[in-house]
């Protein structure tokens, strides 16, 4: 609705000068809606541009991989790939690998958000739980957590610890520095108003506090999984060099050793539709909470 | 002559004598209240030493110049600041812990809960003090359609305007059926036609359900209109100037309006004078 509201604002403005006295009826006269501004382009629906450039990009892969004498072994027209996931999928090795990334990092994320909980709790209620959150995140956060993927290794060997670990810390930190600053941030009369209406203690944070701090939640949730999601597939790349599990990451270096570049195309498409699938899922969240509440701007 | 108007024994702990024909016991006493803050290590008094009672049904306004700590005694009664001298009790009772028995409606125009509709914002907070759902919704109801806000019950605060917000605050603390009501400037963030009408459905509303009212302003016209006595702070360290019985001199266009009218005009502007020589000095 932005570009209707944005172009009713000069029509009200020219008739401001003659305003009618209230009560009275105005007389019927023509009005006429002002045109839609911009291309014909602009006024597709917005589903219907991006399926259109979607295609058209698939097309130009799909030419460029029949027209040009491009070896196969390097690169991968849109049909090979396509057949690829199909097969990876119904034959579940594609599947196989991309569940087993996602328990990794479920994993990792529910330790990570654990712990950004333990950390920013303290740091609420006490001032030196808030001196070693804000040291702490200032010295980890701008750290790649896939840094400290050798360290991991070599302390927790090649094993899913190591990786779990690697995801924890990469999540973290996100989280509690977006956490925090919604507790910070909450408007003091909103809890002037709850310890007056009666509430105290647990409630007081259940009822007041954290739902007035959920648009900081759920953004420190999203950066938290943008952040574990990329870690862990750069983490099992490194991991399949080294020769051991088994995830997304694991399966294009895999295919690629063999020589297998539609699977490898496969693996990529999957990564970045799940991706895609769990921005959407966060969008969907704030759609019906906070957005819906007037906390934060539509997106 | 109408007006009673008396230089308040602000120092005595004795109570006020000007007000011993009063029927029954004070619901509100307020004793030789000081209240302070520190700034930087240094301890600020903001009220210096406040002595009034309230009795029941009664419409108190604390008027004062800005900064004059009106706000702060409020909050205090409200159980948000412990003074640092002086007692206050409600009711008989000197335990000041915030609780629903004094409910606050604040100027701030985000003091609804921004997840909740309109109705769940009135009767969430019937439901925190022990009544049933179906209850707390049919008393939300019922407040929400005393304050003229029935169509739009389903709304989220956002999609409120501020003086609807500030209607929705006084549903709220209506429905909690308090001992008294707090009500700090609420409408000192509203236009000036937005205001008048919400004063005057303000009285029609302390009239029907004969609720009593501690209310800061500082605006001579709505202490006027809305109070039946009128404590003037001075400032910082404040004491009661006067206080200034309003009952009887409500007609704006009454002679004895406009004097009293006058009279507190001059009470606030002997004050400023004070600041202005605390500034040259």
């Amino acid at each position: 609705m932005p570009s209707s509201s944005r172009t009713a604002e000069p029509a009200a403005a020219g008739s401001g000068a003659g305003t009618p006295t209230p009560g009275t009826t105005l007389p019927q006269r023509d009005v006429k809606a002002p045109a839609t501004r911009g291309s014909y382009w602009a006024r597709l629906p917005v589903v219907l541009r991006r399926t259109l450039l979607l295609v058209g990009i698939v097309a130009l892969w799909q030419a460029y991989a029949t027209l040009s004498d491009v070896s196969p072994l390097v690169f991968s027209a849109p049909l090979d790939v396509a057949r690829a996931l199909f097969e990876g999928w119904t034959s579940g090795d594609l599947a196989r690998a991309t569940v087993l990334t996602l328990k990794i990092l479920g994993i990792g994320m529910g330790i990570g958000m654990l712990a950004a909980a333990i950390l920013t709790t303290l740091a609420t209620w006490t001032r030196i739980g808030e001196d070693v959150l804000v040291l702490l995140t200032s010295m980890l956060n701008p750290l790649p957590s896939i840094a400290i993927l050798p360290l991991a290794i070599l302390w927790f060997g090649l094993s899913e610890m190591a990786l779990i670990v690697v995801i924890a810390n990469a999540v973290t930190w996100p989280i509690a520095i977006n956490v925090s600053m919604g507790f910070r941030t909450v408007n003091p009369t909103i809890l002037a108003v709850g310890r007056n209406i009666g509430l105290r203690g647990w409630r007081l944070v259940r009822d007041v506090l954290l739902p007035a701090a959920l648009p900081h939640i759920i953004s420190g949730l999203k950066t938290g999984w943008a952040f574990g999601w990329r870690t862990i597939i750069a983490a099992e790349l490194v991991f399949g060099v080294a020769g051991g599990g088994g995830g997304l990451g694991n399966y294009i270096n895999k295919s690629r050793y063999f020589l297998e570049i539609p699977e490898v195309f496969a693996g990529l498409v999957t990564i970045a539709l799940i991706g895609i699938a769990l921005e959407w899922v966060f969008t969907l969240v704030e759609r019906r909470t906070v957005v819906r509440w007037g906390m934060k701007a539509a997106t | 002559m109408k007006v009673r108007a008396s230089r308040a024994q602000a120092r005595d702990a004795e109570p006020d004598p000007q007000r011993e024909d009063a029927p029954g016991r004070p619901l509100l006493r307020v004793q030789n209240v000081a209240i302070g803050y520190a700034v930087e290590g240094a301890f600020n008094l903001a009220v210096g030493d406040v002595s009034f009672d309230i009795h029941p049904s009664e419409k108190i306004i604390l008027l004062g110049p800005s900064g004059c700590g009106k706000s702060t005694l409020l909050k205090t009664i409200a159980g948000f600041i412990e003074p640092a001298a002086g007692s206050i009790s409600i009711a008989g009772r000197d335990d000041l812990a915030p609780g629903p028995d004094r409910a606050v409606v604040f100027q701030e125009f985000d003091q609804l809960f921004p997840w909740r509709t309109v109705t769940d914002n009135v009767a969430y907070p019937l439901r925190v003090n022990g009544r049933s759902k179906e209850d707390a919704l049919e008393r939300a109801r019922h407040y929400v359609e005393m304050t003229s806000l029935s169509h739009a019950a389903d709304r989220f605060p956002h999609q409120l305007s501020g003086g609807m917000k500030q209607r929705v605050s006084i549903a709220r603390a209506l429905a909690l059926e308090p001992l008294m009501l707090l009500m700090d400037e609420p409408f000192g963030s509203l236009d000036a036609q937005t205001r008048s009408r919400l004063q005057r459905e303000l009285n029609e509303i302390a009239e029907r359900t004969e609720v009593t009212i501690l209310f800061v302003t500082h605006s001579i016209q709505e202490a006027m209109m809305l109070g039946h006595r009128i404590v003037v702070l001075g400032q910082a360290p404040s004491t009661v100037e006067e206080i200034v019985d309003v009952r009887d001199v409500r007609d704006p266009d009454s002679p004895e309006h406009v004097r009293v009218r006058r009279h507190l005009r001059e009470l606030l502007a002997h004050d400023e004078e004070e600041v202005d020589h605390a500034v040259f000095e």
